[in-house]
């Protein structure tokens, strides 16, 4: 069966298309060729990077020296109007005006460029200052996430997720699973770590990919087929168009990030979904930092885990609503008196107190979906 | 009852020919004299073929009672600071003003333009009586910025005047350079019509399906910078053979790349309406689209509307279109059918006058 529906085409009447079908068909293609290993992961992001070259600095490059470059290239300002024409006679009269006009032009030039020129320079000290202060602060987020430095992740060698990170997605791929059963649209899983998640939304018929920035972990899952793409849940977000997508499912990285940057999450996510679309965040309970994390990872990420009240607060801020909160029990009991007697029971119950304030939950999945209208 | 206008004036920034706005206000304002009230064109600045039509906006003299004012807003321009200080009812006719974003690193100067032109457009609407949208996506940016009474009319165009003298030169040269597949996307160089997404997509189509297909790009350049990158991104890619930077092209030539394509491709991030994916109904080409502001609107389905156009997918249906007859066949009548339904010019007038008769009735 194939895109044209069902009716002949008659008397040279054109076929009446069922494009829902067609765009099925579509990605049927592109995931066979995926898998074929005849579009290679690399190769679209390639076509990416070398656009990159061409394009100039912006803001969101946070590449703040290439700017003042930029800033500085464009302050010169010159005064040699172009005087080319592609009509007969045009450009001999150009030529004039511009002589005729060269000592207006040249006094102007020298002003602006004096005043782009003093802009750079004011700019220059501008980053000089920075680069002082964030040497005085450390990187600390490159610490965390280098797995090749000094063994600082809490997970196995390179190439594999962290032992957590696996953990946390495995126990609520369930959960996850059945909150976007419904939706009909593009799915984003990031961290997406090896794509494990995405696996499990595919197979259930959900059209997911994935984005995580640990690139060692990720072109093994993208050499496998899987379309997940290494880069930061914000750089991507930030790239993907309005309403694009159906459901964005955040994990990992929003323990980690700065507060600032949890805060852009959700407003960022919020851009990306269409009306109806969903967001999961799948945290770690704060209580739980130091537990489910490495300490080294704990005590150097720049930021910490939200409450998920927090996350719930920050949801309905952004305009979601409703906004559901569930809680992983933690499976840390103490271990219980076997002997069957008054005091054996009023000691187990309060060894049962003990853990739920020693442990309590431990992760959380905050869902919340975004108005239709 | 409602006191009807003696005369209702257009202001537009620039009047120029071959272009979606200026072919809209010319065929505005002999709908407008068909409903029996004065009407002319005041403009801040016109092409000199077109200064026929119209007079500079500041020979707009205080007008008698009863004269509105119908400004047409798609970029930053004095016009609009002139047209906010008249006393005359003022209704806006919104064509979408790209967001400064796509154009910041490009051309800050364009940038900054196009930001003058959004404040505008929210000074405007604390003095306007009514705002008319080209696409339901205009009207939602126009309530946005404050507009309380708004009606959407689709920009009047005819597609009668599509059907240009085929430049035969041109023709010809397209024909002898034919080796496979010929894509064409036609609009302005521009960041917010992302080029260089089509010559991606258009690269992996070669590579995967059809290494003698060509890409047309008319239309000339919004932003000198960016220009350059698409035609470096080609050059780097390897496709200077087979990448056409055609550039601004008179309608006879832009009338043979129609004539020639086999597919219409617009990986657009930013449309306020999107007159070429008319044009490539009325040449049977079918259409391959990016999901993005109007344009979903605007396609109504008869096209390929993709909601990801990472390039294996635009490719993938790129070559679904073009290799599938009866694929090809069902775009191109939907096409034609949508042209001759939705974007009638018959329809299109009686929704531009709806909506003028609206805008009377908000300024009585």
């Amino acid at each position: 069966m194939t895109a044209e529906q069902d009716t002949p085409a008659g008397d040279g009447e054109a076929p009446a298309l069922d494009l829902d079908r067609l765009l099925a068909e579509i990605d049927e293609e592109v995931e066979r060729r995926r898998a074929s290993g005849e579009l290679p992961a690399e190769l679209e992001r390639e076509l990416d990077e070398l656009f990159a070259r061409f394009a100039p600095s912006t803001p969101g490059d946070n590449d703040l020296d290439a700017i003042v470059e930029q800033v500085e290239r464009a302050s010169f300002i010159s005064a040699a109007v172009p005087v080319e024409s592609g009509k007969p006679g045009a450009s001999q009269i150009k030529r004039v005006l511009r002589k005729l006009m060269a000592w207006y032009m040249n006094h102007l030039a020298a002003q602006v460029t004096a005043m782009g020129g003093a802009t750079a320079r004011a700019l220059r000290v501008v980053v000089a200052r920075i680069d002082l202060l964030s040497n005085r602060v450390g990187n600390l987020e490159e610490l965390v996430t280098d797995r090749s430095g000094a063994g600082l992740d809490a997970g196995g060698p390179a190439g594999e997720p962290d032992t957590g990170d696996v953990e946390l997605l495995d126990a609520w791929a369930d959960a996850v699973v059945e909150v976007l059963t419904d939706v009909d649209g593009r799915v984003l899983h990031a961290d997406c770590a090896d794509g494990r998640l995405v696996t499990r939304l595919l197979e259930v018929g959900l059209d997911a990919y994935g984005v995580d920035p640990r690139r060692d972990v990720v072109d093994p899952a993208a050499a496998g087929g899987l379309d997940v793409r290494s880069g930061t849940v914000l750089e991507h977000l930030g790239a993907v168009p309005e309403g694009a997508l159906a459901a964005v499912v955040l994990s990992r990285s929003v323990d980690v990030l700065r507060r600032a940057d949890q805060l852009r999450l959700v407003r960022a996510a919020a851009a990306a979904l269409a009306p109806g679309g969903v967001l999961v965040v799948i945290g770690t309970a704060p209580e739980a930092w130091g537990r489910r994390r490495s300490p080294v990872e704990a005590d150097l990420a720049p930021g910490r885990p939200l409450h998920p009240d927090t996350w719930s607060h920050l949801a309905a801020a952004a305009g979601f609503d409703p906004v559901e909160v569930r809680r992983r029990d933690t499976d840390h009991d103490l271990a219980v008196i076997p002997v069957d007697s008054d005091l054996s029971s009023a000691l187990n119950a309060n060894f049962a107190r003990l853990a739920a304030a020693v442990f309590g939950a431990d992760s959380h999945l905050v869902v919340a979906r975004k108005p239709r209208s | 009852m409602t006191a009807r206008p003696s005369a209702i004036h257009q202001v537009v920034p620039t009047l120029a020919p071959r272009d979606a706005i200026g072919g809209h206000v010319l065929e505005a304002r002999a709908l407008l004299r068909g409903m029996g009230v004065e009407s002319e064109v005041f403009v801040g600045e016109a092409w000199p073929e077109l200064r026929r039509e119209c007079r500079p906006h500041r020979e707009l003299a205080g007008g008698p009672a009863g004269t509105l004012l119908l400004y047409h807003a798609s970029i930053g321009s004095p016009v609009a600071g002139w047209v906010q200080r008249r006393p005359e009812p003022l209704v806006v006719d919104y064509h979408n003003i790209t967001p400064s974003s796509f154009f910041a690193p490009w051309a800050p100067h364009v940038a900054v333009e196009l930001d003058v032109g959004r404040h505008q457009l929210a000074d405007l609407a604390r003095r306007a009586v009514f705002g008319v949208a080209d696409s339901g996506f205009n009207e939602v940016e126009l309530r946005q910025v404050g507009f309380g009474a708004t009606a959407v009319a689709p920009i009047l165009v005819d597609p009668g005047g599509f059907a240009g003298e085929v430049d035969a030169g041109v023709g010809e040269r397209l024909a002898a350079e034919r080796s496979g597949a010929e894509w064409l996307f036609v609009g302005r160089v521009a960041p917010n019509k992302c080029q260089h997404d089509v010559v991606a997509a258009f690269a992996l189509y070669r590579r995967l399906y059809d290494p003698g297909a060509r890409l047309r790009l008319v239309g000339g350049p919004s932003a000198q910078a960016y220009w350059d990158a698409v035609a470096g991104y080609v050059a780097a890619l390897g496709l200077e053979g087979a990448v056409e930077l055609a550039g601004s092209v008179p309608e006879g030539a832009k009338a043979a790349y129609f004539a020639n394509a086999d597919v219409f491709v617009c990986l657009s991030e930013h449309e306020g309406f999107c007159v070429p994916l008319l044009e490539a109904w009325w040449w049977g080409v079918p259409v391959v689209a990016f999901a993005a502001a109007a344009v979903p609107e605007t396609l109504g389905g008869a096209g390929v509307l993709l909601g990801d156009k990472s390039p294996a997918r635009v490719a993938a249906a790129v070559d679904r279109v073009v290799r599938d007859a009866r694929v090809r066949a069902g775009l191109v009548a939907a096409g034609r059918e949508r042209l001759a339904g939705e974007f009638a010019l018959e329809r299109s007038r009686a929704r531009f006058t709806a909506a003028i008769e609206q805008a009377i009735e908000a300024a009585a």
